[in-house]
């Protein structure tokens, strides 16, 4: 069966990613093209009003799958669809609108130099242009009110406020356009967690109240319990393991996805009971230039067989929304 | 924790002001910490709460001109560290105690090898002096064999950006603890990494540190980190310690209104969504509030809180700096 046909049951799509590609040239070593294969072969389907954990250790490629999605990449193969409809890296206005992105470090997405007045007008400016000055600043102070900004923060620049009130405002500075899909580039894991815990709260509401589909990348699994409809596992740029987040807590299968979540600190004996026994990490994450040959998590695998190291696997069926790369399965 | 061990490591009211033109940042408010030999002492919070700076000061790291103790002592065996000229403070730094700082990069010497800088540590600590060129190298070959870095001749020639973000947190492990020392101070030794990575580097360290019987203060912003680590967990807000006891203690009774803000915002496996978290942001600390520094964002505080700050008191061995928490440990107005 072909990865494509994962979530073919989804009745809406909002996104859906066929095949994506995203390689970057190294210039070439023996005669060889060299890549860094960022994103290998991944396709998903995002419903509308999911909120999808995409979940992986730094090199696993997230935020270049992200990227790719609002156009800042061209990718290297494959297909991504809006709403049904194909979209490449060059997009009209409207598109644009549609979906949105709010990036890890809020210190350095926002210009220290613009007021948040300023940076929230913009996309005003840019995606509503009949809109009148007055108008544009009324819909400035909507803005910050919907992320529980005082009103007063519009004449503030990024350097006067809090990390936490920072990313509020990176994240009004998204919804100003009135998108239909967010991208959440690990919107918290700079903050502390009371200040995390206020925002994912705001991130809730603002789904609810606008109807919005938030694709969410992190590396916390615990947060993703706690608010993921689906959860994907990536690896080297490829799909390890996808499932509903009942069942992928329930049933985690990939013996990545097993050390993952063996590896978190949890506060108590109830949560501990919920990891599989402690697996160490064995080795370093390999560079995604030089992958290893057949699946490319064996050599840090605890549960390696004979084949894996020849033969790569591919994804398989173990449940309704339920997918593994692995030959264990 | 009993009080009759000696501590190792004592810190006493300790006030820390950095200056800052014509103000001061008063940082720290009377911190009280105490370290045991072979005790694992955690110092939980969040950024900006003092932690780091807690630790510089008893290593002399901050800048002399750039700040201030207005009260309080650090006893290391007994002897205020405060008080100690530079050269003395020296004699504790390379003999004593070791620190191992949160980003690897920053730690180590992009112009030298590893190796190279590595010798040094030897070289210049107490224990090294009497050594050859030829032992020190035995002693760097052992320690990065120590944790578990396969081929230690190779590594030793490598540049620190020829080595992964946790191969160097490793080296920054076994630079530590390769020459005798009684004390380590681990800074958030596991934050910069992946999970996976970070949970190598902790069982690494805990295994280091319980071979050779030293006494470990780790500093975390994370609960779950400091539970699997710590015998005793310090929670600290805004420069102070709120709330000190066993580990176990402090999750099975957080009394503190800042402790259980704390933990009811971390995320759990088990799910049941995410909590409110706690209202507000840390205090200036150019004006901090008069009373209770966690006065202006804690649900029940009253007068007295914002008026007087609340000592921390000890209730049968956990301590809480609380004016709502009673003499029997129970939350009054919980």
């Amino acid at each position: 069966m072909s990865i494509a046909q994962i979530n073919s049951n989804a009745a809406d799509p909002i996104l859906q990613i066929r095949s994506l590609k995203q390689y970057f040239p190294l210039g070439k070593k023996g005669g060889q093209r060299l890549f860094v294969k960022a994103v290998d072969d991944v396709s998903l389907d995002i419903g509308r009003g999911e909120i999808l954990g995409l979940v992986g250790e730094s090199g696993s490629g997230k935020s270049t799958l992200a990227y790719s999605v609002v156009g800042l990449y061209r990718p290297s193969a494959g297909q991504i669809l809006f709403e049904g409809e194909k979209i490449g890296a060059r997009r009209p206005l409207p598109l644009r609108k549609d979906i949105q992105i709010v990036f890890q470090d809020p210190g350095s997405s926002l210009n220290p130099r613009q007021t948040i007045g300023e940076i929230l007008e913009l996309p005003l400016k840019v995606h509503f242009p009949a809109l009148k000055s007055g108008e544009r600043q009324k819909r400035v102070r909507e803005l910050l009110q919907m992320v529980e900004l005082p009103a007063a923060y519009a004449w503030k620049t990024p350097g006067a406020i809090g990390s936490g009130e920072k990313q509020m405002a990176a994240i009004a500075r998204a919804l100003a356009p009135g998108p239909k899909f967010i991208i959440l580039d690990e919107p918290t894991s700079a903050l502390d967690v009371s200040i995390q815990a206020k925002i994912i709260n705001m991130l809730l509401r603002l789904r609810r109240e606008h109807n919005l589909t938030y694709l969410f990348i992190t590396h916390d699994l615990s947060l993703m319990r706690n608010i993921a409809t689906r959860v994907i596992i990536l690896y080297l740029g490829r799909v390890a393991e996808i499932a509903g987040t009942e069942d992928f807590f329930r049933r985690p299968t990939h013996p990545y996805t097993q050390m993952l979540l063996s590896s978190i600190p949890v506060l108590g004996a109830e949560d501990e009971a919920l990891k599989p026994a402690r697996i160490l990490s064995q080795g370093e994450i390999p560079s995604p230039v030089n992958l290893p040959t057949g699946c490319s998590f064996h050599q840090r695998c605890h549960a390696v067989l004979d084949r894996c190291p020849g033969d790569d696997p591919s994804l398989r069926q173990i449940g309704a929304e339920h997918w593994v790369r692995c030959h264990r399965q | 924790m009993t009080e009759s061990t000696p501590a190792l490591l004592q810190i006493e009211g300790l006030k820390l002001w950095y200056k800052v033109y014509k103000n001061r940042a008063k940082v720290l408010d009377g911190v009280d910490l105490s370290v045991a030999p072979g005790q694992k002492v955690g110092l939980v919070g969040e950024a900006g709460c003092g932690k780091t700076t807690t630790v510089k000061s008893v290593l002399g790291l901050l800048p002399r001109g750039g700040c201030e103790i207005p009260a309080g002592r650090i006893l290391y065996e007994g002897e205020d560290i405060l008080g100690l000229t530079e050269k003395e403070l020296t004699r504790i730094r390379n003999s004593q105690i070791a620190m191992i700082h949160q980003e690897p990069a920053a730690a180590l010497n992009p112009v030298f090898t590893v190796g190279e800088q590595m010798m040094d540590v030897v070289r210049y600590s107490a224990q090294g002096r009497g050594y050859g060129k030829k032992e020190r190298r035995e002693i760097v070959l052992g320690a990065i064999r120590d944790v578990l870095i396969p081929d230690p001749e190779r590594i030793f020639h490598f540049y620190p950006n020829q080595l992964s973000g946790g191969m160097k947190q490793r080296i920054c492990i076994a630079m530590a603890v390769m020459t005798e020392r009684r004390l380590l101070i681990a800074d958030e030794p596991g934050t910069a990494l992946d999970v996976t990575i970070q949970s190598q580097i902790h069982a690494m360290l805990e295994e280091m540190v319980a071979q050779r019987g030293m006494a470990l203060v780790m500093i975390t912003h994370s609960l779950g980190v400091a539970r699997e680590m710590t015998d005793v967990i310090n929670i600290m807000y805004a420069g102070t310690i709120v709330e000190s006891a066993v580990s176990a203690e402090v999750f099975a009774h957080p009394l503190h209104p800042y402790t259980q803000g704390l933990m009811e915002a971390v995320p759990r496996l088990r799910g049941g969504g995410i909590q409110a978290g706690i209202y507000g942001s840390l205090p200036d600390y150019l004006a901090p509030p008069p009373g209770c520094r966690f006065a202006p964002r804690c649900p029940r505080a009253g007068d007295r809180c914002r008026a007087e700050k609340p000592a921390l008191a000890d209730l049968s061995g956990h301590r809480v700096a609380c004016f709502h928490v009673g003499t029997d440990g129970s939350a009054k107005c919980q």
